[in-house]
């Protein structure tokens, strides 16, 4: 077990595979905990998910075991950056992250989600 | 999954576009009462909404055919400001999708979709015509009445005959705002026909890719008439029918 500690605040505390990855504040609370368990427990289980505004991602790497595709987009590299250090230190292949508006994501995507 | 929608300048055309690019559920984070919060970057931008309530936002995607599934109250209030936040799932309706054999079974029926939707292709499908382009991927209408008109609902023809039972209401119908789709007119166009509606169904990249086509491939004075019809919510289309107790078939021509 590894807990790494970045100065950028970020609220969330991301736990793969038992390394720890944390924003100053986030042993706070785990906000992607409370999301993730208002669905069904099997719910994430092969599907292909959207996040919009992940920050460093934390949604998506809490539920990265389970689907099929996970994919972040935000404004914030800095946050986006975390998040891409946290996969390719554990070789996540099914989560990636992309820096983008909103606005001009969803009309642009051409693959259909889930959730 | 959709956490920032108080800080975006425009909430609801996300919120519209994202109801058809979910294929079941909608995750929000929100705060009960709504306010925009502005990151820094953004301060000082026009925002286009007056009311971002998590009951607004409910009542949005009810009318886009999503149920409320769960809200309950987040865990975390700590870092955020205004009123409690609720994290809340939305389930989709799901589409029940038919064939052209479908189709072949009703009497009459009237197609509808937006611009560059399929229409004509189907069309041409169900009278069994060969295609013709008059442009790059862009069909020419070559379906006329036994009046030598083409079947278009309103200006041509209100009515079916045996050889022709199958009708359309183009997507410029009765619109208000240059050439956008008036759902509620092509609504009441069904109500008199007392027939079903066939939908031509496509995903949102579908529709702006052949929308472009036609601006690049078409003769056209304007860009308008093909853009007007984008974003288009088949959502809203299958809520407004439901409620008006109009059967409708939905036909996905994504892959055509």
């Amino acid at each position: 077990m590894t807990t790494e500690t970045f100065k950028d605040k970020t609220y969330r505390l991301i736990n793969i595979n038992d390394n720890f990855y944390c924003g100053k504040d986030s042993f706070k609370n785990r906000t992607s905990d409370y999301i993730i368990n208002a669905f069904d427990e099997n719910y994430f289980d092969n599907k292909i998910i959207l996040d919009l505004g992940c920050a460093s991602g934390a949604i998506l790497f809490e539920v990265t075991n389970k689907v099929k595709k996970g994919v972040g987009i935000d404004v914030d590299s800095k946050k986006l950056n975390i998040g891409r250090h946290i996969i390719r230190e554990n070789e996540i292949q099914n989560i990636s992250l992309h820096e983008a508006r909103i606005e001009n994501f969803i009309h642009k995507t051409e693959e259909s989600y889930s959730c | 999954m959709l956490n920032i929608l108080h800080h975006v300048q425009s909430p609801y055309g996300i919120l519209n576009v994202i109801a058809e690019l979910s294929d079941d559920m909608i995750c929000i984070e929100a705060p009960e009462k709504g306010f925009y919060d502005a990151y820094d970057r953004d301060v000082g931008k026009d925002i286009n909404f007056d009311k971002l309530d998590v009951q607004d936002i409910v009542d949005f995607l009810k009318e886009r055919n999503y149920d409320l599934l769960k809200k309950q109250e987040s865990e975390n209030q700590d870092s955020f400001q205004g009123s409690k936040r609720c994290v809340c799932l939305f389930k989709k309706r799901k589409i029940s999708f038919n064939d052209i054999a479908d189709v072949r079974k009703i009497n009459k029926g009237v197609v509808i979709g937006p611009g560059a939707s399929g229409k004509t292709r189907f069309l041409h499908e169900f009278y069994n015509l060969p295609v013709e382009y008059k442009a790059f991927n862009i069909i020419k209408n070559n379906i006329f009445n036994e009046e030598g008109k083409s079947l278009k609902f309103g200006k041509n023809t209100t009515s079916f005959s045996e050889e022709f039972p199958i009708i359309y209401i183009a997507p410029n119908y009765k619109s208000i705002e240059g050439y956008r789709p008036n759902i509620d007119e092509w609504i009441e166009g069904l109500k008199k026909t007392r027939a079903p509606a066939i939908i031509c169904y496509i995903k949102p990249y579908t529709h702006k890719k052949r929308l472009l086509n036609r601006i690049e491939n078409k003769k056209v004075n304007s860009a308008r008439q093909h853009l007007d019809n984008y974003p288009f919510s088949y959502q809203n289309l299958f809520y407004k029918l439901e409620k008006n107790g109009i059967k409708y078939f939905v036909i996905d021509t994504t892959g055509e």
